[in-house]
């Protein structure tokens, strides 16, 4: 595994969606929770996708048959500690109420200090127009839209039309190879759609899992002033910022790269932003770029085939003050394994050797939860 | 140097072919370096101070390695088969010929070299490794006598048997070589050096910051691939010398970097996975990059990403002990597309379905590949003349 590796896993391995919000949250709070309407959709979104958004995982009750809502709360304040600007609700292994339930619960426990986004993956589009209109009514700024990886182009741009025009929401499209969109075009970009969708007022963003410098300088000279597109690889970053403007990534595990005490990635990409390459540069390779090596050659593994190892992401994030807590077996992919106690040494080692102090918290306490481990204790 | 079976070079190629560089005597240890250092004096006499000029109206275009061929069974030096591969770089439309080692006692390299200068007749730079035998003084000897051959500028290497610890040394060692010739010198920023113990990108910048600055250090062939690492190499240097892409799996990122930095040429590299002298869309593609002509360059781009994808995943693959460290498949991916083939010392296998994907992605290219397999286990040239393959004892 290696970085073109790392770039498949990301893409696999996170259902993004980006929203909005401003690199400093208590300042954009009044913003995150506004009602934006479709037209202005574009414009707000210029202004407030800037940095990093990572993906809101699930927690569950020991039992795992409920929501463990504490445990949820923890995590949104811990995506705010960070400083990303959007947290991604993700859809693991969740009925359709319970996801709307843990989308309710995000937002209120966001109260306007980030933004809060969810991917839209359901099995029936009466199902996907139900958890759209949920999202818009309890406060979500935005959803990341999966695609059928069957049909035309035309059909396509018709699916994402329908759910677009439901909503005053941001949309983000997701591509990856897993699409099997090469049946359009050799670089697996769905040209014919995205030049039929581009401008939709409320379509906003494009998550590309893709290495490809090449592909995105397509990507960003066709639609580059229509749409926000995003890049997952720390590597390409500097050079995309510096040429094209890139100015948002998400949704991810970018917890795998600090902590909030440590907020290296959210640092690296401030830096660049404001054009100070040396000091961004200096964090890159003493942070960055070993963290993403570290965590793609544990995860690459598991996310061929569009897999998401949400329990992984679960434990980067329980190493560095998330609530953690066992996964339900995942539906699509159940052949994701649980987090072994190798992979917790493995992944406490990676944050070691990039200077971000792991939680003093047992790994014990990942089993339920850490919130749910303290109410126990206490 | 001793026998190996590297019939191409390139980054991954490189730190095995280092490996194998020394032609005897001593090691080059830390240690060692300030001994051996002064001895010799400067080469030629020559100022250097124009060489920086030359090379930006020189060093122009896409560089492809060629290695040597040779005879079946006894493992001579066929050079004919050289002289076929010389016109098939020409004739695809490469700009500079590395003549990379590939198994040569020292004056088979000599003779490989010349036959690589006498087809290249003007028509192309050539291009050569220093820095690779044991001895300070044997690299000096060796570059002066490619000077006098007739080497238009060389890629600077350090011996790998060479640990120094310190920046100091490495720059003595590079500065005594550089001073001893008039020819240009580029720098290798490679992963396959192991100065991870200088900084954690592997490139020592302390160092380069220095070595950028000699007189007549034109060029940099970026041999990662960390995107990261280039946009910091191309920020660096680019200003101060000519700053390429030399890593295959980054001929993505020519349109990125020439929006911001107009490199110049690339190199040296198999270019030979994307194109042929029939189709040669990546010189088609890289010329058309050059001139800002993104929009044509990226149709040839995605004409060629069958190719590209191949070449992906046989450099990912094994992280790249199959393909680009593999001597015998680049072998192959030459022949497939014209070379000569045939036999390298230290032998190779090749399995038919690597054969087979090979011309399935020039195909789905629009590529006709060679199809005739038994020609290249003896060589194009040699199966012309009525050579078989030997059938084994």
């Amino acid at each position: 595994m290696d970085r073109r590796d790392f770039g498949r896993i990301v893409l696999a391995g996170a259902a993004t969606l980006g929203a909005g919000g401003l690199a400093v949250p208590v300042q954009a709070a009044g913003r995150r929770t506004e009602r934006v309407s479709k037209a202005h959709r574009k414009a707000w979104a210029r202004e407030h996708f800037r940095g990093f958004e990572n993906i809101l995982v699930p927690s569950f009750t020991a039992d795992l048959k409920a929501l463990d809502e504490a445990g949820i709360r923890l995590d949104v304040r811990q995506s705010i500690a960070h400083g990303f600007f959007s947290t991604l609700c993700a859809p693991a292994a969740l009925s359709l109420e319970e996801m709307k339930r843990f989308m309710e619960i995000a937002v209120d426990e966001a109260a306007g200090k980030i933004t809060v986004a969810f991917a839209a993956h359901t099995d029936t589009d009466a199902r996907m127009l139900d958890l759209i209109a949920h999202g818009e009514k309890v406060g979500c700024q935005a959803f990341l839209l999966d695609l059928p990886r069957t049909g035309d182009e035309a059909a396509l741009a018709a699916y994402v039309a329908k759910f677009a025009d439901s909503t005053n929401m941001a949309v983000c499209l997701w591509l990856s190879r897993q699409h099997n969109y090469a049946r359009f075009h050799p670089s697996g970009i769905p040209f014919g759609l995205l030049d039929r969708v581009a401008d939709l007022p409320n379509m906003v963003g494009l998550k590309v899992a893709s290495i490809d410098a090449a592909m995105f300088h397509h990507l960003y000279e066709r639609y580059g002033r229509r749409m926000l597109i995003n890049c997952l690889v720390p590597g390409l970053m500097p050079v995309l910022i510096k040429s094209y403007g890139l100015q948002w990534s998400g949704a991810w595990t970018v917890e795998a790269l600090q902590s909030p005490e440590k907020p290296y990635a959210v640092q690296f990409f401030d830096l660049m932003l404001r054009g100070k390459d040396a000091e961004g540069m200096k964090i890159y390779w003493e942070h960055v770029a070993p963290g993403f090596d570290a965590m793609g050659k544990r995860m690459a593994p598991m996310a061929r085939g569009g897999a998401h190892p949400w329990e992984h992401f679960k434990y980067y994030q329980f190493a560095v003050g998330g609530n953690g807590g066992r996964m339900r077996t995942d539906p699509e992919h159940p052949e994701l394994p649980h987090v072994s106690a190798e992979d917790m040494a493995y992944i406490r080692d990676s944050f070691g050797k990039i200077g971000v102090p792991t939680t003093q918290t047992p790994d014990a306490a990942f089993e339920v939860g850490r919130s749910a481990a303290a109410a126990r204790r206490s | 140097m001793t026998e190996s079976n590297r019939r191409s070079l390139d980054r991954r190629a490189f730190s095995k072919l280092a490996g194998l560089g020394a032609l005897g005597g001593g090691v080059l240890a830390a240690g060692q370096a300030g001994k051996t250092m002064a001895a010799p004096a400067r080469g030629s006499g020559s100022s250097t101070s124009d060489k920086k000029a030359w090379a930006r109206e020189h060093i122009v275009g896409l560089e492809h390695v060629i290695g040597p061929s040779f005879m079946p069974g006894s493992l001579a030096l066929d050079e004919a088969g050289v002289r076929w591969d010389m016109q098939q770089l020409i004739r695809g439309g490469f700009t500079m010929a590395f003549a990379g080692p590939g198994g040569l006692s020292p004056p088979e390299q000599v003779r490989f070299i010349q036959i690589v200068l006498e087809e290249a007749k003007g028509k192309v730079l050539v291009t050569a490794f220093v820095g690779l035998l044991p001895t300070l003084e044997a690299n000096i000897k060796e570059v002066q006598q490619l000077e006098r051959m007739g080497v238009s500028h060389v890629l600077m290497s350090w011996p790998p048997s060479f640990l120094p610890n310190t920046e100091d040394q490495l720059y003595a060692f590079f500065r005594a070589i550089a001073d001893s010739t008039k020819m240009g010198v580029t720098i290798y920023a490679s992963e396959r050096f192991d100065f991870a113990r200088m900084h954690p990108s592997g490139v020592p910048f302390g160092l380069f910051d220095r070595l950028v600055e000699i007189p007549n250090v034109v060029a940099m062939k970026v041999g990662f691939f960390e995107q990261g690492l280039n946009f910091e190499l191309f920020e660096r240097y680019s200003k101060k010398v000519l700053t390429n892409i030399g890593c295959p799996e980054l001929v993505g990122e020519f349109p990125v970097l020439h929006r911001l930095y107009k490199p110049q040429w690339g190199g040296a590299g198999t270019w030979n996975i994307w194109q042929s002298p029939e189709k040669p869309y990546l010189v088609d593609y890289f010329n058309l990059v050059m001139k800002g002509q993104y929009e044509k360059a990226m149709k040839i781009y995605w004409e060629m990403y069958p190719l590209h994808r191949y070449g992906l995943k046989n450099i990912a693959h094994g992280f790249g002990h199959r393909f680009m460290g593999d001597p015998g498949l680049t072998n192959y991916v030459n022949w497939s597309v014209g070379g000569n083939g045939g036999p390298i010392r230290g032998g190779y296998i090749i399995f038919e379905d690597q054969m087979e994907e090979r011309k399935r992605a020039l195909r789905a290219a629009g590529i006709a590949p060679r199809e005739n397999d038994e020609e290249f286990w003896v060589g194009r040239v040699n199966y012309a003349k009525g050579v078989r393959r030997l059938p084994l004892a």
